[in-house]
């Protein structure tokens, strides 16, 4: 498992653990079960301050990605894809609504709409 | 139950005070303690360990009061000043050897593999010992008797950037026991940015503020601005401002609630020595 | 076993003082232990050497001990650790007494070995003499090193330094002056012995309370003592 943090963004070092969690179980390069370090014993290896990896793994938790059990450590849990992939619809759908009002206030067509939707999707296949 | 707790600690000497001091050191936690040279963090320091004696206020350790006679907490406790304090002519097994006269709880062995994992000639008489290595005797001798809280005055002032990552890889070390703790008073707020918990900001012998880390990073905002858009952060909560050649600058401590209502202005990300600076020669409400 | 960290460290602190000490005296008690012994009173050796290191010597010990201590700031950081502040006055008091019972064996031994050299064989009386003279040595010697010990409780060392050489100075000056002629020219003015010795007991008297009440003292102050 590899963790690569940068201090020099504005991005808070909690986000980007959880973030690159959330995308690793996503991927598949981390399945349920599979066990992560201690809150610990990752502050000391990423050399910082163990209430970020604290803040991050609540999170995690919340969003059911980890699970942590007293004296066995924290594992990887199943929840967390599912409802990981409804969140990033939930956004997805709030940029899609951003974009139809926009469209619809100054004029662009619905048809031009799907048009670059359709762009932006392939473009990067 | 806190490692540390602090209960309106005042001391007042000649020129400088210390006013109503009051914190919480949770286990397991890393504190720094933060503000100018002769702001007190020191003197905070040697009132709990009884050093000096305090005008009011309670100290309490693991949930107990320290006081002269309480040394079984006192070997729970590991101290480090800003410089080893036995005679230059001693060598490390010297102080080795009293040490383990001295605490019930010293551990030799462990004492030696710090030695050796340090670096630290065990025969060399300290005075041939460079700044960062008192240092690292300091801690050594601090770390082989079973400590649970180590209180560190300055440990990193004068030491380069290397003997300063080796002591942060030491200290989050420690800290993987969750019953240990740590409390650093620094003004090298670096250090303080990559492993600290909490800081406490001491200033002119008053305790400003008392924040996670991660708040003051990450929540915390400094606004750069102009005449208009400062009048109305001036009564945004907690802002601090200072009034610069050609913009105003402001801390507010919850920039990042507030930094979509004011599209003009510049929201950067605070450090905490710009927190510092902004408090020490802003101006509040 | 926490006093006995402390005396490890105050004899590593001042082995190179005995170092230094020891290379200077021994050659120059050697000579004054062989050179006059004939004129000695009683056929004994040199003694003068006795008052030197049951006095001089333990109080120079000390105050450079308090030197050095007040240096490194030593007291701050002990205090730290399992040691009380009565356990740290009272290693002192015991370290002090270490010394004075040290250089008391060392000093009557030197003196009985020169006289032998010699060839003169100390008889019973020459013992009990030397009995009753380390005795009075010793008492002085507590005095003293009780002035040292109260007095960096309270004062810095280099305060304690000027205390102790004005006092150094009186003691000089008093046992001096006490030589039989001036004795003699005393006691003609004066009138009798017995009022000469009225008015030593006095003194005596007033420097033992005085004692006395900074040895009391003295662990009032540790325990005030701001780091």
């Amino acid at each position: 498992m590899e963790i690569i943090i940068s201090s020099n963004t504005n991005q808070p070092i909690y986000e980007q653990i959880t973030s690159q969690i959330k995308a690793m179980v996503m991927s598949g390069q981390l399945k349920q079960g599979d066990p992560i370090p201690s809150m610990r014993s990752l502050a000391k290896s990423l050399h910082i301050s163990v209430i970020t990896v604290q803040r991050a793994y609540e999170d995690l938790q919340r969003d059911g990605f980890v699970e942590t059990t007293v004296g066995r450590g924290s594992f990887i849990s199943a929840g967390g894809k599912q409802f990981y992939q409804e969140e990033r619809q939930r956004q997805a759908e709030e940029h899609l609504l951003k974009a139809a009002e926009i469209a619809r206030t100054s004029g662009i067509s619905l048809s031009k709409l799907v048009e670059l939707l359709t762009m932006f999707y392939e473009e990067d296949e | 139950m806190n490692a540390l707790e602090i209960k309106n600690l005042s001391k007042k000497y000649d020129r400088f005070q210390l006013e109503n001091i009051s914190l919480e050191l949770p286990q397991g936690c890393i504190m720094g303690l933060i503000g100018e040279n002769g702001a007190g963090k020191s003197t905070i320091i040697k009132a709990i360990l009884d050093l000096i004696q305090k005008d009011s206020g309670e100290i309490l350790f693991y949930g107990q009061k320290l006081d002269d006679s309480q040394t079984d907490l006192k070997e729970q406790i590991g101290v480090v000043f800003d410089t080893i304090h036995f005679h230059e002519m001693l060598t490390p097994v010297q102080i080795g050897s009293i040490s383990q006269l001295t605490y019930q709880n010293w551990n030799e062995k462990l004492y030696q593999e710090y030695l050796e994992k340090f670096k630290l000639p065990e025969k060399s008489k300290i005075k041939d010992f460079s700044k960062g290595m008192k240092m690292k005797l300091s801690i050594a001798v601090a770390l082989s008797h079973q400590a649970k809280l180590l209180i560190l005055d300055e440990p990193t002032a004068g030491l380069d950037p290397i003997a300063r990552d080796d002591l942060l890889d030491i200290f989050l070390d420690f800290i993987q026991d969750e019953t240990h703790s740590i409390l650093i008073s620094s003004h090298i707020t670096s250090d303080l940015e990559k492993i600290a918990d909490y800081i406490t900001f001491i200033h002119e012998g008053k305790l400003l503020f008392t924040r996670s880390k991660d708040e003051l990073l990450y929540d915390y905002r400094i606004a750069k601005c102009g005449e208009a858009d400062f009048q109305k952060l001036k009564s945004e909560k907690d802002a601090v401002w200072r009034k610069m050649d050609y913009q105003y600058e402001v801390l507010l401590p919850e920039g990042n609630q507030i930094e979509s209502n004011y599209p003009d202005c510049q929201f950067d990300h605070a450090t905490i020595d710009e927190i510092m600076l902004l408090y020490v020669k802003g101006e509040r409400v | 076993m926490k006093l006995k960290g402390l005396l490890l460290n105050d004899f590593y602190t001042l082995k190179d003082q005995y170092l230094s000490y020891i290379k200077i005296l021994i050659p120059c008690m050697a000579l004054l232990g062989i050179i006059n012994a004939p004129e000695q009173i009683n056929g004994l050796s040199d003694f003068s050497y006795l008052v030197l290191l049951l006095i001089i010597l333990p109080m120079s010990l000390m105050m450079a001990l308090f030197t050095y201590e007040e240096k490194c700031d030593y007291m701050k950081y002990i205090l730290t650790t399992p040691v009380t502040r009565k356990n740290y006055i009272q290693e002192k008091y015991i370290f002090y007494l270490l010394h004075i019972g040290g250089m008391l064996l060392l000093g009557n031994f030197l003196i009985i070995v020169f006289s032998l050299i010699n060839r003169y064989t100390p008889t019973v009386q020459d013992f009990q003499w030397l009995l009753k003279f380390s005795g009075g040595e010793f008492l002085i010697s507590l005095v003293f090193g009780t002035w040292v010990i109260a007095l960096s409780m309270r004062f810095s060392i280099s305060k304690v330094r000027v205390i102790m050489i004005v006092a150094m100075g009186m003691f000089v000056g008093i046992t001096v002056s006490f030589t039989a002629s001036t004795m003699n020219a005393i006691i003609n003015q004066v009138g009798t012995a017995g009022k000469i010795s009225g008015i030593m007991i006095g003194i005596g008297a007033i420097l033992l309370i005085l004692t006395i009440w900074l040895f009391v003292m003295s662990f009032r102050w540790a325990k005030r003592k701001e780091l």
